[in-house]
C-alpha cells in the first residue's frame, strides 16, 4: 500500500519535473521583468532579476548554472548584507544516512541548542527552528508543553523536549508541496529550494511537527552575526515569503562535521550520526535503548529519535 | 558390624569436615571479589580521543605549590576552609556525613599532580573517568558508549570525548539550575 503509493508519488514527481511547466504568469512576469531591468534595476532590492526569474528547479541545475547562481546569490548577499559569504552545494554521502538522538533524561531546557542553530543558519531572530517545550513529567501530551518558560531550568516536575524538523522518511510535507520545491535526499534530509518555492505554505500545514517556518517579511539577521558558510539548499540567507526549516546542518553534517545545536548543547543530550554504520553511536543507542519517535501514529517515519537514560 | 558403624563414623566426620573446608574457601572467594574494585584497565582501547584536562585546571601543576615529597597528614578529617583553593567548598555533597570519604580517596597523597584509584594505582588528572567509574559504574559504560557525555570534532572522524569533569564540578558533581537563554519572540518594529 505504501510503497504503491511513494512510486506513484516518484512518478508524480518526476514528470512534473520532466514537464515544462508553462507559468501563468509568464507575461505578467515577463513584462514586470523588463521594466524593472529598464526603469529601476537597483533601487529594488528585492525585484527579481531575468536570470533569477528564468531560473530551473534545483534538480535540473548544470554545474555551470550552479556556479552562476552561487555567484549571482554570493554577490546579492554582499550588496544587501554587506557580507562576503561562500555558497556551497554538498551532495550526500555514498553509505550515509543521518539520525539525531535526543536523551530527554539529560535536557535541561537551557536554549543553547536555540541560540546556536539562530546563528548558524541565518534565521530571522524572531523565531528558530528547534521549538524546547516544557512538559510536565508523568505526561507525554504535547499540547499541554510550553515553550514559553523562563527563570531558572531544570524546574521541579517538568522535562523539557526541543522539537525540530524530524527529517521524516514518509514526510508529508513533501507529498503536500504542489510545485516540487522539497524533497528528501538521498541521506533522508528534507530539503527545500528556496528559489523555487511559491510560498504557498500548504509543507507547513501538512507538517505534524510545526517544524516549518514562513518568512511573512525578510529575515533580519544583525550584520555582524551572518554565518558565511552557506549551503544552497540549507543556510542561505531566505527571501521574503518562502517556506524553511532544519537541515541537520547539511552544509556542516554532509562534510563529516556536527550540527551546530549539538555542539552548542552543554549537557550531551544530543546525539547525531550515521544509522547505517552500526559501530556508530546512533545506531548503539537506537540497538540498546528504549527510543520512541513523536507522534509514530501517523507513520511519518521520523529519523529522530528521542530517549531516557 | 561395630566395623561398618566406624566406617560410617568415619565417613560422615569426613564428610562434615570436607563441608567446612569448601565454606571457609567460599567465604574467602566471596570476599576477594568483593574486596577487587571495578577499575578500567589502563590497556583497554577506547574509541575516540579524551579531551585533555589539565590545561583547563587553574593551578595546575600542583607540585608548583606542593613539594612532592611532601609528607601528607594522613589522618581522615573534616575538609578545612582554604583560601588558596577557594573555589573548593563543598565536597561531593551526597557524601559529607560520611567520615571515610576525604581527599586522600582521590587525590594521591604523595604525588599532587595524580589522582589515586583503589587499587593504589597513580592516574592523571586527564583520566578522571577511571577514578569516577570505580562507583559510577553504569555511567561509565553509557559514556564509552557516547550515551551519557559529550563527543565534539564530527560524527565521521576525528573524534574527541570529554571526560567526566570536563562537564561535571569534580568537587560538586551533581548539575546546578541553570538560567536558560531567552526564547525567540516576534519584537514589535518601531
Amino acid at each position: 500500500m505504501t510503497t504503491d503509493r511513494s512510486k506513484r508519488n516518484k512518478l508524480f514527481l518526476e514528470k512534473k519535473l520532466e514537464e515544462k511547466i508553462e507559468r501563468r504568469t509568464f507575461l505578467k512576469g515577463l513584462a514586470t521583468g523588463l521594466g524593472l531591468a529598464l526603469f529601476s534595476p537597483e533601487k529594488t532590492a528585492n525585484a527579481l532579476s531575468f536570470d533569477e526569474f528564468w531560473q530551473k528547479h534545483y534538480k535540473e541545475l548544470t554545474p555551470e548554472d550552479k556556479k552562476r547562481i552561487f555567484e549571482r546569490i554570493e554577490k546579492q548577499t554582499l550588496e544587501r548584507h554587506h557580507t562576503e559569504v561562500k555558497i556551497s552545494d554538498h551532495r550526500p554521502m555514498d553509505g550515509v544516512e543521518f539520525v539525531y538522538c535526543l536523551n530527554l533524561s539529560k535536557c535541561n531546557g537551557n536554549r543553547k541548542c536555540v541560540e546556536a542553530c539562530q546563528k548558524e543558519n541565518n534565521t530571522d531572530r524572531s523565531f528558530s527552528y528547534i521549538k524546547v517545550l516544557e512538559m510536565e513529567n508523568g505526561g507525554f501530551n504535547l499540547e499541554k508543553g510550553t515553550t514559553h518558560y523562563l527563570g531558572p531550568v531544570p524546574k521541579e516536575g517538568k522535562f523539557y523536549l526541543p522539537v525540530q524538523c524530524n527529517q521524516c522518511d514518509n514526510p508529508p510535507c513533501v507529498k503536500a508541496c504542489p510545485v516540487a520545491a522539497t524533497w528528501k535526499e538521498k541521506d533522508g534530509i528534507v530539503v527545500i529550494d528556496y528559489d523555487w518555492c511559491i510560498g504557498c505554505r500548504y509543507c507547513q500545514a501538512a507538517c505534524p511537527y510545526e517544524a516549518r517556518h514562513f518568512n511573512f517579511r525578510t529575515p533580519e539577521i544583525p550584520e555582524n552575526e551572518i554565518n558565511p558558510d552557506q549551503g544552497y539548499l540549507s543556510n542561505r540567507i531566505r527571501p521574503r515569503g518562502v517556506v524553511e526549516k532544519c537541515t541537520f546542518c547539511l552544509h556542516r553534517t554532509r562534510v563529516g562535521k556536527l550540527p551546530a545545536c549539538l555542539e552548542a548543547c552543554p549537557t550531551g543530550a544530543r546525539k547525531f550520526g550515521n544509522i547505517l554504520d552500526p559501530e556508530s553511536d546512533v545506531a548503539k543507542i537506537i540497538k540498546n535503548e528504549r527510543v520512541f519517535v513523536l507522534k509514530e501514529e501517523l507513520n511519518t517515519l521520523p529519523r529522530f529519535y528521542y530517549f531516557f537514560s | 558390624m561395630i566395623l561398618i558403624m566406624q566406617m560410617i563414623k568415619i565417613c560422615t566426620m569426613l564428610m562434615i569436615v570436607l563441608i567446612i573446608i569448601s565454606c571457609l574457601f567460599f567465604n574467602t572467594f566471596l570476599h576477594a571479589q568483593e574486596d577487587t574494585p571495578a577499575t578500567v584497565s589502563s590497556q583497554e582501547e577506547l574509541p575516540n580521543e579524551i579531551i585533555k584536562r589539565t590545561p583547563k585546571i587553574e593551578m595546575y601543576r600542583c607540585d608548583e605549590c606542593h613539594d612532592s615529597e611532601e609528607s601528607f597528614n594522613s589522618k581522615i578529617r573534616p575538609m578545612a576552609k582554604d583560601k588558596d583553593h577557594e573555589s573548593i567548598t563543598t565536597f561531593h555533597p551526597e557524601k559529607k556525613d560520611d567520615p571515610n570519604f576525604w581527599c586522600n580517596n582521590c587525590h594521591a597523597s604523595k604525588n599532587y599532580n595524580k589522582l589515586i584509584l583503589q587499587s593504589e594505582e597513580k592516574i592523571s588528572f586527564n583520566e578522571s573517568y577511571r577514578l569516577c567509574g570505580q562507583c559510577h559504574g553504569p555511567t561509565l559504560k553509557d559514556w564509552k558508549n557516547n550515551i551519557h557525555g559529550k563527543v565534539v570534532g564530527g560524527w565521521l572522524n576525528n573524534k574527541k570525548q570529554h571526560s567526566c569533569t570536563s562537564c561535571h564540578n569534580a568537587h560538586d558533581p551533581k548539575m546546578k539550575q541553570v538560567d536558560p537563554i531567552p526564547e525567540p519572540t516576534r519584537s514589535k518594529k518601531s
